[in-house]
């Protein structure tokens, strides 16, 4: 599938805004960094937000806010004019971020994703008090509970084949 | 039939695809809620996932709703109240999750595991999905896991998989790598753990890589195929991607995955250039 101008454009800016700036780059100036949301100050992706959601203001305070191709592909050029002058800038602050980020999530192979908040929030896990449980009387098995296996029409799941001799090799049942 | 990726925000993974999107070889997306929580979404990435809704092919995919988990109605809340702002703005094909519960009491177990069989964990299911259902205003799906504590546990989640998605009419997310981890784990055949699944309602297909963990047990030294999405997909996986596709009559997009800060090297980039090419000549899309 291929992918609007403004899109494409937008995904190939990888540059922090302050590289922008450097660059000589006005797009970034402070009543669009003002008016674009703030940006974590740790996120080198966030301050290119900065620089992207400013041209954005820009192209709607002109008036053209038409969703038309031609107002995205001309908001596509202008990102991407940014990317060819802010090319020949040193983006030091870059490097560090994405290095320390990579390093860090290549530390623990069994990150997934990172949804967590802040971990020095999350609440300590409590342990839990031993309680000796009373005797359980021998019940039969209640009916609702009896035919949990039992297949509905609409789907027949199959069986898995039984293994042979000492059961489940990792639990015994079967 | 689509070939997608699923999204990852950081720059790196933003690096490695860019040649895919240029190329126009990726039909769809796929959207973890949880990754914006934790950061704010860079402009690029709410560029694609307003195309790719706009066109009708994005997905939602979620983490921690962890719908098996029992009395857990606050945090399920609390994940909807979370996730709403993203129900609401972004144009969603479905949204799915993982079948499991993540917590006991107020702890966290960190990933989803397989509920205990019975109709409480169904009936648990059912009235979580259907939460999430009415949250998203879309169809809900599940996916199936690749942990599983013994064999039977296979049987009862694909049992379970059948019940709640007939009684909320979800969809399968039919995660093959998540498959083969089950299979090399227990030593049990995959195409036949296939078949155990409720394939007709199949609309989602994740393919990914993963990585091994050994451990010392008093059997020796065991290895532990993990669903760890940090490297190439495994030639089974493709295999079982060439056995699943006739079964699945109503699927409509494979999605490859890996996390975004796996793909820095050159060389895995180029093996996820490699798959995404593999699965849409396996998938006969037109390059």
């Amino acid at each position: 599938m291929r992918l609007p101008a403004s899109v494409l454009g937008s995904l190939r800016v990888g540059l922090s805004a302050t590289a922008l700036l450097a660059a000589g780059c006005d797009q970034a100036d402070s009543q669009g960094v003002a008016s674009a949301p703030a940006p974590d100050s740790q996120s080198v992706a966030g301050s290119v937000d900065v620089a992207v959601n400013a041209l954005a203001l820009r192209h709607s305070a002109a008036g053209s806010n038409s969703t038309t191709v031609a107002d995205q592909d001309a908001l596509g050029e202008e990102v991407e004019d940014l990317v060819r002058s802010a090319a020949e800038v040193r983006v030091a602050e870059l490097s560090p971020a994405v290095s320390a980020g990579a390093a860090a999530a290549q530390g623990d192979p069994t990150a997934f994703v990172p949804f967590a908040d802040d971990p020095r929030a999350a609440r300590p896990i409590e342990p839990r008090p031993r309680v000796r449980a009373p005797k359980a009387r021998q019940r039969a098995v209640p009916r609702h509970d009896r035919h949990w296996a039992a297949p509905s029409p609409a789907s027949t799941p199959q069986p898995l084949p039984k293994w042979s001799d000492g059961g489940c090799p990792a639990c015994g049942r079967g | 039939m689509q070939v997608g990726v699923s999204l990852m925000l950081d720059e790196v993974f933003r690096e490695a695809v860019l040649p895919l999107f240029e190329a126009g070889h990726v039909d769809a997306l796929e959207y973890s809620f949880e990754l914006g929580w934790a950061r704010q979404r860079p402009a690029w990435a709410e560029g694609l996932l307003g195309f790719y809704g706009a066109q009708g092919r994005l997905w939602g995919h979620g983490v921690t709703y962890a719908p098996s988990s029992a009395d857990a109605e606050a945090s399920q809340r609390a994940w909807l109240k979370r996730a709403a702002p993203d129900l609401a703005a972004l144009d969603l094909r479905g949204v799915s999750e993982h079948v499991g519960f993540m917590g006991v009491d107020d702890a966290d177990v960190g990933a989803p595991l397989p509920p205990p069989p019975g109709d409480a964990s169904i009936d648990v299911t059912v009235r979580a999905m259907r939460a999430l259902r009415e949250a998203a205003a879309v169809s809900v799906g599940l996916e199936n896991l690749g942990l599983a504590f013994c064999a039977a546990d296979a049987e009862t989640g694909a049992h379970l998989l059948h019940r709640v998605l007939e009684r909320v009419d979800g969809f399968l997310v039919l995660d093959l790598h998540n498959l083969h981890c089950q299979a090399v784990n227990l030593g049990l055949e995959a195409p036949t753990l296939l078949r155990l699944l409720p394939l007709q309602r199949a609309r989602v297909v994740h393919v990914s890589g993963g990585s091994w963990s050994e451990h010392q047990s008093e059997r020796g030294l065991v290895r532990w195929r993990r669903d760890t999405h940090d490297g190439p997909v495994p030639a089974e996986v493709f295999a079982l991607l060439h056995a699943a596709l006739p079964l699945c009559p109503n699927l409509e997009v494979v999605m490859l995955e890996q996390l975004g800060p796996t793909l820095g090297e050159a060389r895995a980039a180029s093996d996820f250039a490699a798959d995404l090419g593999r699965l849409r000549s396996i998938c006969g899309v037109s390059s």
